[in-house]
């Protein structure tokens, strides 16, 4: 029995296996910027996420030789991207609090002081994102930030599309009840 | 659009994700409908300013120097790699010996048990000079005994007599007696 194999990088993956590293380049130039992207979506230190990003294509090297095309690629980096900066926010959580946030510079005026709201306001939206329970922020980040579709998106997470939908539904009315609070407070 | 349907529909025009004819639907029912529309009015606020959140984040650059990064740690770790191998293979090979050898040692319950050497090769004051070297004082001295050549030599000897009084000999039960014991004093 043969099974179609549908993943776009298979090629690629097909010619690592018998040891071409140039293919391997290949592959990483094709996903690191979505690789490093949602590493630094999920940890605050550039430096960090860059290191997890590396991390995750070591791994992918170990891995391929053995890579039986049960499932994309693609799923697989972002899973392993997910769970690794997953590890290192753990670490980092107990500190996130002790760091003061940068303090805007007193009485801005004209688009400077634009400028500080807006950020202040995306300050706002990510902190509302990372409160969000484990599932729904993975939603949201990997929906709205990464632009996958439905479909991929339950490849990641391993659900179904419906769960998906629902969960996305969740996190949207939650991070309004959350922003809503916020707009509130700032008034 | 009705129910879960449209809940999907709602969040994917918010996400800009339908095509021109499907945004258009979307419209027109929303201008009829109250309650999509309450609906679509809070959640369009978060998902604009979600998408503007999104918007903000460049694409990561140094894309040359990331790739040579990623080869040299893959590099560093094939050279580290055959060494904990080795090593790893050493460790698997060592604990394998120590299991065989304990198994040789202590064979399974079913095994047939090895045949004791006769009792003349064996060494007379083998176990009784262990026992006597860390015997106290206080506890009889076995030291004679093993001069006697006991136990191997027969019966073992007489010790001190019993402190203990003779038992006095059991009744005979006959019919029609009361059987009474005597009284014993320990």
């Amino acid at each position: 029995m043969t099974r179609e194999i549908t993943d776009p990088d298979a090629q690629i993956i097909l010619e690592i296996q018998h040891g071409s590293r140039d293919a391997f380049n290949q592959l990483v130039r094709r996903h690191q910027a979505a690789v490093r992207r949602l590493a630094q979506r999920l940890i605050d230190d550039e430096e960090e996420a860059r290191d997890v990003a590396q991390e995750v294509f070591v791994l992918a090297w170990r891995e391929l030789p053995r890579w039986r095309f049960k499932a994309k690629f693609f799923t697989w980096l972002y899973q392993t991207t997910w769970n690794l900066s997953r590890g290192v926010r753990r670490k980092a959580y107990r500190h996130q609090y002790r760091e003061k946030p940068p303090q805007p510079d007193s009485a801005p005026s004209g688009n400077r002081r634009e400028e500080i709201i807006t950020a202040e306001r995306h300050v706002a939206v990510r902190a509302a994102v990372a409160a969000l329970p484990e599932r729904q922020r993975q939603v949201v980040i990997l929906r709205v930030y990464e632009k996958l579709s439905v479909a991929q998106t339950a490849d990641v997470m391993k659900c179904k599309e419906g769960t998906v939908k629902a969960l996305l539904f969740q996190a949207l009315k939650k991070l309004s009840g959350l922003l809503q609070t916020e707009n509130d407070y700032e008034r | 659009m009705s129910g879960k349907h449209d809940q999907d529909r709602l969040i994917a025009y918010i996400l800009n994700e339908l095509p021109a004819e499907d945004r258009a639907r979307v419209e027109a029912h929303l201008k009829e409908c109250p309650r999509c529309r309450t609906r679509f009015e809070q959640l369009s606020q978060i998902g604009t300013r979600l998408n503007a959140d999104a918007g903000t984040q460049t694409d990561p650059g140094n894309e040359e120097a990331f790739l040579v990064e990623v080869n040299q740690r893959i590099d560093a770790e094939n050279e580290r790699r055959p060494v904990f191998g080795l090593l790893r293979r050493l460790a698997v090979g060592g604990a394998l010996v120590m299991l065989l050898l304990l198994l040789l040692r202590h064979p399974a319950p079913d095994a047939p048990c090895r045949p004791r050497a006769p009792v003349a090769q064996q060494r007379p004051d083998h176990k009784i000079s262990r026992l006597a070297k860390h015997t106290p004082a206080v506890y009889p001295d076995f030291s004679g005994l093993l001069e006697r050549g006991w136990p191997l030599a027969g019966k073992a000897p007489a010790l001190s007599p019993s402190p203990m009084p003779a038992f006095p000999a059991t009744p005979k039960l006959t019919e029609g007696v009361s059987l009474v014991f005597p009284k014993i004093k320990l």
